[in-house]
C-alpha cells in the first residue's frame, strides 16, 4: 500500500520541471503541488533547476528601461525618426 | 492661431523625444528583441504613433513613461504576429513533438542525463546580473539561438500583464500547448547560460 502510494506521489525529473514551468503559469492542482514538493524535497538538481529558473524569470521580467548595454551608436537612427516626422499637418 | 501654435509645438516636443529617449528605448527594444534591425523599427514606429495620439498625451505622465508603454505595446504586437507568421511555418513547434529534444536533457525514464544535471554553480545569478554587459551579451546571444516560436511565446508571458489564458487565446494554441514551449525554450537557455557564462 505504502508502495503503492509511493508510486503514485513520485514523479520523474521530466515531470517536476514540466510542473515548475507550469506553476509560474497557472495555479497546479493539489496533487501536482504535492507531486512537486516531495519531488524537490528529495532531488537536488531540480532544486537547482527551479533556483535557475526563477532567475531567468527575473531577467526576463527585467524592465529596467535604462539597461547599461547594449550601447550602440543611435545617431543615426535619431536623424532617420526626425526626418520622418512631418513638420506641419 | 492657437491650433498652429500646437502642431509647431508638437514637432518640437517630439523631436525634443526624439533626441532625449531614443537611446533608452532602443536599448530596451533590443534587449527583448535581440535583433537591431527590428528594435529600429519599433522605436520609429513608437514616435510616429505617438504623433498621431500626441493629444491623448497630457502631461499626466511622464513622456518617457508614455513613450515606453507604447513601444511595449510595439513589441507585443510584433511577437504576436511573428507566432503566427506563416513562414515560420510550425517548423520549430516540430521540435514539440519530437522527443529526440527532450531526450536530450532526460533519459528514457525522465531522469537528468549525467551530463545536463542542473549543479549548484550559479552564484550571483541576481537581477543586477544584466547590468553586466558581458553577461547581457551571452544572454542576448543565447535568446537569439532559441526557435522564433519559443522566444515569442516566452517574451509575450513577460511583456504584459495579460494572463496566460488570453495570450494563448491571441495565439491560438492551448494551454497546455503553451506551457510545453516555456518548459522547452526554458531548458535550452538555462543551458545555454550554464555552458557559457556560469562554468
Amino acid at each position: 500500500m505504502k508502495r503503492k502510494l509511493m508510486q503514485i506521489l513520485m514523479i520523474s525529473c521530466l515531470k517536476a520541471t514540466e510542473l515548475i514551468e507550469k506553476k509560474s503559469m497557472m495555479p497546479l492542482s493539489w496533487i501536482e503541488q504535492i507531486k512537486l514538493k516531495i519531488h524537490l524535497r528529495l532531488c537536488d538538481p531540480c532544486k537547482h533547476y527551479a533556483q535557475q529558473s526563477n532567475a531567468i524569470d527575473e531577467w526576463m521580467k527585467a524592465d529596467n528601461k535604462d539597461l547599461l548595454t547594449p550601447s550602440t551608436d543611435t545617431t543615426h537612427l535619431k536623424e532617420k525618426i526626425i526626418r520622418s516626422i512631418p513638420p506641419q499637418e | 492661431m492657437s491650433n498652429e501654435m500646437d502642431l509647431q509645438n508638437k514637432s518640437a516636443t517630439i523631436q525634443c523625444w526624439v533626441t532625449e529617449y531614443t537611446d533608452a528605448l532602443f536599448k530596451w527594444a533590443w534587449h527583448k528583441t535581440a535583433d537591431k534591425t527590428i528594435a529600429e523599427d519599433l522605436v520609429q514606429d513608437t514616435f510616429l504613433s505617438a504623433i498621431e495620439s500626441f493629444h491623448t498625451f497630457q502631461g499626466k505622465s511622464q513622456p518617457k513613461t508614455w513613450l515606453f508603454s507604447i513601444l511595449r505595446f510595439k513589441i507585443a504586437n510584433h511577437f504576436r504576429k511573428q507566432f503566427k507568421s506563416p513562414e515560420l511555418n510550425w517548423n520549430d513547434n516540430i521540435l514539440l513533438q519530437d522527443d529526440a529534444f527532450v531526450e536530450h536533457f532526460f533519459d528514457e525514464n525522465g531522469h537528468w542525463r549525467m551530463q545536463e544535471i542542473p549543479k549548484d554553480n550559479w552564484q550571483g545569478a541576481d537581477g543586477h546580473l544584466l547590468d553586466n554587459p558581458a553577461f547581457s551579451a551571452i544572454w542576448h546571444q543565447c535568446f537569439e539561438k532559441l526557435p522564433k516560436h519559443w522566444l515569442c511565446a516566452l517574451q509575450l508571458k513577460y511583456l504584459e500583464a495579460k494572463n496566460s489564458e488570453d495570450i494563448c487565446k491571441e495565439l491560438d494554441i492551448s494551454n497546455t500547448n503553451f506551457w510545453q514551449i516555456l518548459h522547452r525554450a526554458k531548458l535550452q537557455l538555462r543551458k545555454c547560460l550554464d555552458v557559457h557564462w556560469f562554468s
